[in-house]
């Protein structure tokens, strides 16, 4: 096994993301070290030309405005169709040849192709050649079409992706794939990518929730976890051993009590669920049985409407709030290292079931958010809600019976954690010190 | 358990498996013998006549299943007179309802007082498996002792009597959320018991539980082709089951049970599945059996398509349609072909609870509201996966098994879920202190 830093001093990488939802922004920032920091937003850089960014912007806001409308009935179904339509992913059996190119992606590489999109950008990165990791397919195209010399990777951000991820000639095109899982390598492969052009790496975590090929702070944050998911010892009873083998001796725990962290989606979709999980545990806040964490995003509306109905009910609850994608991400990632449980749609932040992290999922929301829920519960790092009015009573069942414990556990043990250190060494070109996980599909 | 001493009446019903399943499983309690309350010898014609009715409703609802519309529509009604109220908030559930005013309204008549009163001359304890024959003996002043034993996860309020506070039935949980959901219907914490669901002793090998140890690790050798699943839980394993018996040897080829549930409702999933299956059970390397219960039209339904699909030759070799003449032939076969089932294949009937025995459970469609729970129960535990679409199963079954996840399930099953129910509820009968662990609550 090769040994290397991992502390990028110098950029070696464009790190190329779109503001539009979290997914791929999340996935590029946990990347930023390739980058020295850097994260080139496609749709909303400085020096981008009007006519650029007004097309970026027409495109998201419809996607975001469909999202929105999501809760609006009847409307909000029919809007939500169109969204989902545009996104569809064909069923994965029988394993057939999808490589016939959908209507969105020839609206995107008519968009590339003939009304130059991203051309600007690919004279911009041009002025500093260094390979491009995109976590959007767009930008990854644009580099392409507009004849972008140096390598070219693409990280889909999801466990199962639409055939919009993949170029209308696979077999022309030179895009590298850096997968999640099992599930997208052989569905690149239906979409017509070849072989050598995918590498199965998980998906890219923050390195400073992992801390290196020791993993010494998530082996120090799960070791706690799991002690303060166990209350009852049920989980510790069956596999105490194994524990102690992999974290050692059980730690002394914080003082901090069980916490709990709600993230509400980048369009603000299932607002509502937080505020029904906030008014439903308010005496066990209020006795300090429990902590709540609640993620606003991006979104200075949730993050007042939360603290609207937190100061309504009397009780203190975290809110982590950044106009700044960057710092939200980071404050995101700080609330992670003291956060037991977390409940979120099955976005992009499925994957984080590979830190130990029990996820309680939100209804998904999109057919790949479908697949995400699958492949969450298949690994057995995630669990649906119940009704979050609730919630401070099934929690509370779950927490005793040992069931969330298993599911930290089983995510940190089934699911991928090292995609960001692997991906490093893929674009960089060396050799890495993981070995490639095994193809769970 | 001696299996010479009748120590308690076992009572099933023969209607649909669930019952007589678990019933079957503690037939030693009775020496071997399973009294069937709608049939055993002597039955008065008018009690015969009204169990009939009930069953011929449920039975002919349930085969209508796949016809649609009609068939969805008459599911539903059905369903909503059985419906399980959502567990959550906890609150006081015991109002009884329209199927239980109905259960009683029989049993005013006199439906079962003839067994009561025949069983009441030297009253053993009787060990039920259905509500209504507990209702029964409870009516009628069973000097006994009356224990019901649920058959699934979780249950509608006819599992409980009109006045729960005035009736001395005992219960059998078995899981966590089933006892909690008996206290919502009013029945006091000291008449549950938490046992789980008894399974086959056969299967078992006693408290040690060393049969079900050694058909577990065979099964996780043809599971876990690629050893994904064993190189992460080897020293989980060895430190469970202890080095010796860790061993993957092979001792049977891959095989496949699928259960036919739902009075035969699910038949044609058998026929996707053999299909897709076709080459590799003509080439031998999967063996797919077929388990239609004691419905002849379902093996000879089998058998023909069968030949249709080329398979006539693997009949009896890799595609196995085993007929019965009895229903104690059928339970006594198909647990005989448990030992060699790598993964059973059903809706997520009472056979949910059989992921305890380390066997992964691939969940046909549920039938049923109890049906639904059982399968978030199953998925809770982590011993079950919702089947794909059958017609690919060639594909599907065999990506999750080279993932290393048919093995984990098998072992999540074993782990998670109570395997000695028989053994507890044995001893509860029997007046003993069990030397086995309590179970947690799991709700």
């Amino acid at each position: 096994m090769q040994v290397h830093s991992h502390n990028l001093r110098t950029a070696r990488a464009h790190v190329i993301d779109v503001d539009m939802g979290y997914g791929h922004s999340r996935a590029a920032h946990n990347l930023k070290d390739l980058s020295r920091g850097e994260v080139v937003t496609a749709n909303n850089y400085d020096g981008m030309p009007i006519a650029e960014r007004e097309l970026w912007r027409k495109w998201r806001e419809g996607y975001e405005t469909l999202s929105r409308l999501r809760p609006v009935p009847i409307i909000g179904k029919i809007a939500f169709q169109i969204v989902e339509h545009a996104q569809t992913i064909p069923d994965f059996y029988p394993r057939r040849n999808l490589s016939q190119p959908t209507l969105p992606l020839r609206e995107a590489m008519h968009l590339i192709v003939k009304r130059g999109l991203g051309k600007h950008l690919v004279e911009a990165l041009e002025r500093r050649p260094l390979p491009a990791v995109c976590t959007h397919p767009i930008p990854a195209f644009s580099l392409e079409t507009h004849g972008y010399k140096e390598p070219i990777w693409c990280v889909p951000t999801d466990a199962d992706v639409a055939r919009a991820w993949v170029a209308l000639e696979p077999k022309n095109s030179r895009i590298r794939y850096l997968c999640a899982n099992g599930r997208l390598i052989e569905r690149l492969k239906r979409y017509g990518v070849s072989d050598d052009r995918l590498f199965l790496t998980g998906f890219p975590l923050p390195k400073e929730l992992i801390g290196g090929i020791k993993q010494a702070v998530l082996k120090h944050d799960v070791s706690e976890r799991l002690t303060r998911l166990d209350p009852q010892g049920v989980f510790f009873e069956r596999y105490g051993k194994e524990v102690q083998r992999v974290f050692g001796k059980k730690k002394q725990l914080s003082s901090r009590p069980l916490t709990i962290t709600y993230a509400v989606g980048g369009a603000g979709a299932q607002r509502e669920i937080g505020k029904q999980i906030l008014t439903s545990l308010e005496r066990s806040l209020r006795r300090k049985e429990v902590r709540l964490i609640l993620i606003a995003g991006t979104r200075r509306d949730v993050a007042e409407e939360y603290q609207r109905v937190a100061e309504h009910l009397g009780v203190h609850v975290p809110i982590v709030f950044s106009d700044n994608r960057a710092t939200y991400f980071k404050r995101f990632n700080q609330a992670l290292r003291e956060t037991d449980i977390l409940w979120t749609k099955p976005s992009e932040l499925a994957f984080y079931t590979a830190l130990g992290l029990p996820i309680i999922m939100a209804p998904p929301l999109g057919r790949q958010e479908e697949f995400n829920a699958i492949w969450l519960s298949y690994v057995g790092g995630g669990v649906h809600q119940e009704d979050p009015r609730y919630t401070n009573e099934w929690l509370f069942d779950w927490l005793n019976s040992g069931g969330l414990a298993r599911a930290a556990w089983q995510g940190y043990v089934q699911a991928p954690t090292h995609g960001t250190y692997r991906i490093e060494d893929l674009v960089l070109g060396r050799e890495s010190e993981w070995s490639p996980p095994p193809l769970i599909v | 358990m001696s299996k010479q001493k009748q120590i308690a009446y076992v009572i099933d019903v023969d209607m649909g498996y669930g019952h007589a399943r678990a019933a079957w499983a503690l037939k030693d309690l009775a020496n071997g013998e399973v009294i069937s309350a709608n049939n055993y010898k002597g039955i008065p014609a008018n009690d015969k006549e009204l169990w009939q009715t009930s069953r011929k409703v449920y039975e002919t609802i349930s085969r209508l299943k796949p016809v649609p519309i009609i068939g969805d529509l008459a599911f539903a009604i059905m369903d909503e007179f059985q419906e399980i109220p959502a567990f959550y908030p906890r609150r006081d559930l015991s109002k009884p309802s329209f199927q239980l005013k109905q259960i009683y309204r029989l049993i005013e008549k006199g439906q079962g007082r003839d067994l009561i009163e025949r069983l009441g001359k030297n009253p053993l304890p009787i060990v039920t498996t259905f509500f209504t024959v507990a209702f029964m003996a409870d009516y009628y002043g069973y000097p006994g002792k009356i224990y019901l034993v649920t058959t699934d996860t979780d249950i509608a309020r006819h599992w409980v009597p009109l006045e729960p506070e005035n009736s001395k039935i005992k219960y059998f949980a078995a899981n966590g959320r089933c006892k909690e959901r008996l206290q919502l219907y009013g029945v006091a914490k000291d008449q549950i018991y938490l046992t789980g669901f008894p399974l086959p002793k056969d299967l078992i090998g006693g408290a040690k539980e060393g049969i079900v140890q050694e058909d577990m690790m065979a099964r996780i050798c043809n599971l876990d082709p690629q050893e994904i699943f064993y190189s992460r839980y080897e020293h989980v394993i060895v430190s469970r089951l202890g080095k010796a018996k860790c061993v993957l040897k092979k001792t049977h080829p891959l095989t496949l049970t699928f259960s036919v549930g739902g009075a035969g409702a699910q038949k044609g999933i058998g026929i996707d599945i053999m299909e897709s299956l076709k080459a590799r059970l003509k080439a031998g390397t999967i063996r797919l059996a077929l388990f239609g219960g004691l419905r002849g039209q379902v093996v000879d339904f089998y058998e023909e398509h069968a030949r249709k699909l080329g398979l006539g030759k693997a009949i009896g070799k890799s595609l196995l349609i085993p007929s019965f003449k009895t229903r104690q032939e059928y339970f006594q076969g198909f647990n005989d072909f448990l030992h060699e089932t790598d993964v059973l294949m059903t809706k997520p009937s009472e056979l949910s609870f059989y992921t305890a025995l380390g066997i992964p459970i691939v969940i046909a469609p549920p039938i049923g509201s109890q049906e639904k729970f059982n399968q978030i129960w199953l998925q809770y535990v982590g011993g079950g996966v919702p089947m794909a679409n059958p017609k690919y199963i060639d594909e599907w079954l065999f990506d999750w098994i080279n993932s290393g996840g048919m093995a984990r399930m098998a072992w999540n099953g074993y782990v998670e879920a109570p395997t000695l129910g028989t053994y507890r509820i044995e001893d509860i009968v029997a007046g003993k202190k069990s030397e086995i662990h309590a179970l947690p609550l799991i709700v």
